[in-house]
């Protein structure tokens, strides 16, 4: 369901969706302006895509193109079996 | 202040664990790899005084310090010492030098999609191998006395492979997924959402994009099941 009432939707034309990483990484562009909106951690995002495609693009992995909708960005996640906790995972 | 003097006036600790501070720069070696990202972690640029003064010791005496081995964990006595070397020691490196006992293998063949470089969508078929692995509590803390504990010391995890790169990778996942014995299971729990009834995801490297339905709602985070993961899975590079 898209949230159109959602009034805390930033605007933008890139946004790298790993955060603190480096900048080649997992980075969003479009033609025109697309809607996010950061977790509280800032690690993890809903994105909210218009008429105009979104592209994804990562110096090691194939491209991929988000068309209209609204997407929940997160990680893979994994155990850490040493002190039995679960976090995400980020390359 | 010389090394020694420092070792005998200061106490070290590593996420709560006393060690010794040779231990501990082995420990951060293995992790870390190299100063810079020790410092980055570890201290940071505005560290209390203290802090920094630890840095510029650990700075020094970097070069000169070789990381945990495996061979090395092993030998610590200390079960608790031992598990933060086999946390520095990483998954990969452990279950490659372990020989661990492979429980199940799946292969994953579907259609999905793909985009050629002007952005429009193509057929694609996806192929991927997941591999589920165990190393057993009594090889890693032989010592443990109640089964309880050996069982609970037991791990597991998913090895698969970038379908881009064709590098390989390793996830610890719980022993409550390692136990369903299915390694779609475990490569499926390490996919955790927060929204209701997902059309599909998408996967680039470890990032995941769900797109929410008409249907969808945000919910309590959960893991997927293999049955989700391989309906729900349209794309992955």
């Amino acid at each position: 369901m898209i949230d159109n009432n959602a009034n805390h939707i930033k605007q933008s034309s890139k946004l790298q969706l790993t955060p603190g990483g480096e900048p080649q990484k997992h980075l969003m562009t479009s033609k025109s302006s697309f809607g996010y909106t950061p977790s509280e951690d800032q690690q993890q995002f809903d994105l909210y895509i218009g008429s105009t495609i979104a592209v994804i693009e990562h110096d090691e992995h194939s491209k991929m193109v988000l068309d209209k909708g609204q997407y929940r960005k997160t990680n893979q996640m994994e155990f850490d079996p040493f002190n039995n906790t679960v976090s995400y995972i980020f390359d | 202040m010389s090394l020694e003097k420092f070792k005998e006036e200061n106490q070290f600790f590593v996420e709560g664990i006393r060690v010794d501070f040779d231990s501990s720069m082995k420990y951060y070696k293995r992790l870390y790899k190299t100063y810079d990202n020790y410092f980055d972690n570890c201290i940071k640029d505005n560290a209390h005084q203290s802090m920094l003064d630890l840095a510029k010791i650990v700075e020094e005496n970097w070069d000169a310090t070789s990381e945990i081995t495996v061979a090395e964990a092993f030998a610590e006595k200390n079960i608790e010492i031992r598990r933060l070397y086999f946390k520095a020691i990483g998954v990969s490196d452990l279950f490659k030098e372990l020989e661990p006992k492979l429980i199940d293998k799946k292969v994953l063949e579907k259609e999905g999609v793909s985009w050629l470089e002007n952005g429009t969508e193509i057929p694609t078929t996806m192929r991927d191998e997941y591999e589920l692995y165990t190393i057993p509590g009594e090889k890693l803390f032989p010592e443990e006395l109640s089964s309880w504990r050996v069982a609970n010391a037991t791990i597991y995890a998913v090895r698969c492979w970038c379908s881009t790169t064709g590098r390989e990778y390793w996830i610890y996942v719980p022993n409550n997924i390692g136990q369903k014995n299915d390694a779609l299971e475990a490569i499926a729990w390490t996919v955790q959402l927060d929204i209701t009834n997902p059309e599909y995801i998408y996967r680039q490297g470890d990032v995941i994009l769900a797109k929410y339905s008409s249907h969808s709602e945000k919910c309590r985070p959960y893991h997927l099941s293999a049955e989700e993961y391989v309906k729900l899975l349209k794309a992955e590079s």
